[in-house]
């Protein structure tokens, strides 16, 4: 029992969070009022950090909400606008997140003493080129996987991630370590990712002003995948995705080139999720296959319907809301990390049952709705 | 030459013959009807056309150019259009986006310049706005544009199949029983639509219906089909003196 | 992730090692292996197959209800001494009783909304039955037993295997070292029992009949004043109880049971269906031995010196599966399904 409250007590530290995502909700139809919404985390954080009112753990704890999120929205724009059952997510993120991490890591050997003219554009091109690699893998689950129906198409992204899942853990890289030739990779992953390169302010340990560049990286690219997204989706080409998603057979009848968009929206939803991973393998300082897994794909899946299949504000929300909970039930549970996934089962279970918009379903922020849509179209 | 011309179209599924050695000419600027019992195979020849079935023997021409083998989109890039006979629309989008979509094909920026909000690709989405609005005007719908197509009444819903249909921009609309389900007045709304579009695009339309007043006040020719094949074919006082046509709607020995 | 028990790893399969084994004798070996693993991933496939005839709904959680089935018998033997009989008779029971469950409970209340709203709760299901049993934690006195043993779900638990049989294993050609052990010979029987039964069920009985109508009409078979909710019902029964025996045999031949044992046999006994064709019984029965076969085969083809490549058979049967729904998605025996547009 008082683990319990232990754990609610816990949970205060994340109240900028709570802020966030106030700033979020807020009905303010205004487009300006994204910077109001980054501008304040930012700020929030950042500032607290300062001034000592918010953890780093918290901040660290946010980084990941937003590497959450990344992975949310792009699952969620496969799944829900273009409407493709794509349940092996967590395979495009593990390309990212290897070739990402293998390039700081091993190829430009990226270390905190490294200036940061050469750091920042090197972690961000590594995060491009992780996404690009990503976005191939989507183009080769996409192409031969067209014809295939709702349920199919789900087994064979399964199929497929597993296959991922498989080869990585065979293929092993060569790193120096102290002169000599060390193998790392394969089963055991790759320790030693680096962390993201942020500029380390005079009063602060390298630590925390890691953390703080981790939170910093993270909910930029959050804010540029979302923005980007979202452009998409309110074009002709989301709405040509949509039509795919209502009626494929009669999109194509009517001038969309289906084969090009369900393609296509592998492409991009893999690229950012490769991001994403890039971003997780930064954050966690190594990689591993298993973080690629069935059970990884399933907890994206789980964010994903909770939020709301197709809305990127859900994904947002869900991946808040998850991610906060996670870090509570650890603090109860104390490493019982089977409890999680029951009730994460569970969870997904109750939202099909229950509530199959989940939290947010066919609704987006009203800040990201362009100007004159009704809330509930979802197009 | 004709606009649209079925040479000797034929289609099997497994053993069953759907369309045997169908031929059919709609010239320009014409409205030409299709009728026929339920299973003579009427939809399957639009499907033939639209590209959804790819036929056994025989041969689609459009402007001169064959249109067997081509992708269904493609096709609807080159001119021909249709509605539905099951009501097909986006139901998650609204009204406006519906015909929005259909006219997807004028945008010419890519998807990367609709990522970035390029300016040329928010003139092009609110040109593809102003025309979609255009057409919601023409068939009645301007003041629905917001509303979801489920919240629409029937008839209502048909008339957004068509303004669908005309987005893309045809030269020949093929219309799948676009009266279905409406009371007298909306059809007769209907019949003098599809009259005035046919004027004022100058399109060339074929049409499946069910309802005989409609085919035979606003049809010049009429096509009739039976198990797949054509069994008449003329004038509208012509088909309704028919023998053969009477027998297959109402069988042997049924004379009006 | 890997799996566990149905891993492909060479020393989990009973084989035997003749002292010069010739080709010929090292091929009959790993036949007898193939089929045998077959038959297993037969038996969970045929509960695919039936529920998917039906609702065309994955049952994702089918998995699981095997590795209940496993569980079940554990208990039944170390909690309550039952002989062989006696736990594959409770786990088949508690099988189709939780399969019973899953339809009622999730299934049901989901039949008319969008596939995907059955899949993604069958995913749901999974994960949360597999967690479930991962979280129990406890010791118990297994009878004859002077003290307590822990049970763990997360972790690897021995399957009493020796305490019904002891390992034997006999000639089957004379003259050469090929051998069938006697848990091999239960788990044939066991297995073609079970599905001689289920084909004269399906084949030859009323029930049968109303099963395969309902997989081709459910809704025309309710307007003919069949009960479809009770076919159904019973289609899950029967599905849950084949993978329940697919869990005590599989559970008597690789005895090392944890809550996750379901997981890649359950993926690999899905593919096997769809590589016989979703929705066909005979389909699954093919697939699930061909499937066998081919695994039993990757692992023994692979080397496993220098670097050991036999985790890669795992990857076997999810390339099978690509190759199957890119090349002829309806498999060997199924048949095609159309849109009418």
């Amino acid at each position: 029992m008082s683990n319990l409250i232990e754990a609610f007590g816990a949970l205060k530290q994340f109240w900028p969070v709570a802020v966030a995502l106030g700033l979020m909700l807020a009905p303010v139809r205004k487009r300006w009022w994204w910077a109001v919404v980054l501008g304040g985390s930012l700020i929030v954080t950042l500032g607290g950090l300062c001034l000592g009112i918010v953890s780093v753990y918290a901040v660290r704890v946010q980084a990941l909400i937003c590497i959450t999120a990344i992975l949310a929205v792009s699952l969620t724009f496969i799944n829900g606008v273009t409407g493709l059952f794509s349940i092996g997510h967590a395979g495009f993120m593990i390309v990212g997140a290897y070739v990402s991490g293998i390039l700081t890591a091993l190829v430009f050997k990226l270390a905190p003493g490294t200036p940061l003219a050469l750091a920042v554009p090197v972690f961000l091109l590594s995060l491009v080129l992780g996404g690009a690699a990503s976005a191939a893998t989507g183009l080769v689950v996409g192409l031969p996987t067209l014809r295939l129906r709702g349920d199919y198409l789900a087994i064979a992204t399964i199929g497929f991630a597993e296959i991922i899942g498989v080869v990585l853990r065979f293929v092993t890289f060569d790193r120096e370590v102290g002169g000599a030739v060390v193998q790392v990779g394969g089963p055991r992953g790759v320790p030693g990712v680096p962390a993201m390169p942020g500029p380390v302010p005079p009063g602060f340990d390298g630590n925390t002003a890691g953390v703080a560049a981790a939170f910093v990286y993270s909910l930029l690219i959050l804010a540029l995948v979302v923005w980007l997204l979202r452009n998409y989706i309110f074009s002709t080409h989301g709405r040509a995705c949509c039509a795919v998603r209502d009626d494929e057979a009669a999109a194509e009848i009517l001038g969309v080139d289906t084969v090009f968009y369900k393609v296509h929206t592998f492409v991009v939803g893999a690229f950012f999720a490769g991001v994403g991973g890039g971003l997780l393998a930064h954050w966690s300082n190594f990689i591993h296959p298993s973080m690629g897994g069935f059970v990884r794909s399933i907890e994206y899946l789980i964010v994903v319907y909770l939020g709301g299949i197709g809305s990127l504000s859900g994904g947002i929300l869900a991946a808040a809301l998850l991610t906060i909970m996670d870090v509570f039930l650890k603090d109860l549970l104390q490493g019982r990390d089977a409890w999680r996934m029951a009730i994460y089962g569970a969870i997904l279970v109750a939202v099909i049952l229950r509530r199959p918009n989940g939290l947010y379903g066919g609704r987006e922020f009203r800040w990201l709705l362009p100007a004159g849509r009704r809330r509930d179209a979802r197009s | 030459m004709p606009a649209l011309e079925l040479k000797n179209l034929r289609l099997s599924f497994g053993g069953l013959a759907a369309v045997k050695d169908v031929s059919l000419a709609l010239h320009a600027g014409e409205l030409v009807g299709l009728i026929g019992p339920n299973g003579a195979g009427k939809t399957t020849l639009f499907n033939l056309v639209s590209g959804v079935y790819k036929p056994d023997a025989g041969d689609i021409v459009f402007r001169g150019e064959s249109l067997v083998g081509m992708r269904p989109h493609v096709i609807a890039l080159r001119g021909v259009t249709r509605t539905f006979q099951n009501i097909r629309l986006f139901r998650s989008m609204t009204v406006l986006d519906n015909v929005k979509t259909a006219r997807h094909h004028h945008a010419r920026s890519g998807s990367l310049a609709a990522m970035l909000r390029t300016r040329s690709s928010r003139r092009e989405d609110e040109e593809i706005g102003r025309d979609a609005m255009e057409l919601l005007e023409l068939v009645g719908l301007s003041d629905r544009a917001d509303a979801l197509p489920s919240e629409l009444p029937y008839g209502r819903q048909r008339r957004l199949e068509i303004a669908r249909a005309l987005a893309g921009a045809p030269e020949v609309l093929l219309l799948d029983e676009p009266a279905a389900g409406m009371n007298r007045s909306e059809v007769a709304g209907l019949s003098a639509l599809i009259l005035r579009l046919q004027r004022e695009r100058e399109l060339s339309i074929l049409l499946i219906e069910h309802q005989m007043d409609v085919v035979m006040n606003i049809c010049k020719r009429i096509y009739v089909l039976d198990f797949g094949e054509v069994i008449a074919h003329g004038a509208p006082e012509e088909i309704q003196n028919n023998p053969n046509v009477i027998e297959a709607y109402l069988g042997k020995g049924g004379r009006a | 992730m890997t799996s566990t028990a149905l891993c492909s790893r060479r020393d989990s399969v009973p084989t035997f090692r003749p002292k010069e084994p010739g080709r010929m004798e090292e091929f009959l070996n790993q036949l007898i292996n193939g089929l045998q693993r077959g038959s297993l991933y037969a038996l969970i496939a045929l509960g695919y197959t039936l529920v998917y005839g039906v609702l065309h709904l994955i049952n994702f959680a089918h998995g699981e209800v095997f590795m209940i089935g496993a569980f079940v018998a554990f208990f039944a033997v170390l909690l309550a001494g039952a002989g062989f009989l006696a736990a594959l008779g409770a786990a088949m029971i508690c099988c189709a009783l939780l399969a019973l469950l899953m339809e009622r409970g999730v299934y049901r209340p989901l039949r008319h909304r969008p596939r995907l709203a059955g899949l993604i709760a069958a995913i749901g299901l999974s994960i949360f039955l597999s967690s479930l049993v991962q979280t129990l934690s406890f010791g118990f006195t297994p009878r004859g037993a002077s003290e307590p043993v822990r049970f763990s779900g997360a972790s690897y638990n021995a399957f009493p295997a020796r305490r019904l049989f002891e390992q034997a294993s006999y000639r089957v050609v004379p003259g050469m070292d090929v051998y069938l052990t006697n848990v091999q010979i239960l788990n044939f029987t066991v297995s073609l029992v079970l599905m001689a039964g289920l084909w004269i069920l399906v084949r030859k009985t009323t029930l049968g009949m109303a099963m395969r109508a309902c997989a081709n009409n459910k809704d025309a078979l309710a307007l003919m004043g069949v009960n479809v909710n009770r076919v159904i019902a019973f289609t899950f029964v029967v599905g849950g109880a084949l993978a329940g025996a697919g869990g005590v045999l599989s559970a008597l031949t690789y005895p090392r049971i944890d809550a996750m044992m379901g997981l890649m046999p359950g993926l690999k006994a899905f593919v096997a269906a769809v590589l016989g064709g979703i929705g066909s019984v005979p389909g699954a029965m093919l697939g699930g031995f061909l499937m066998g076969i081919a695994e039993v085969g990757a692992a023994s083809a692979l080397p496993s010196q220098p670097v050991d490549y036999t985790p890669l058979a795992d990857g076997v049967s999810f390339a099978v599966l690509i190759l199957v729904l890119l090349v002829r998605p309806r498999g060997i025996l199924g048949e095609a399904e159309r849109e009418k547009v």
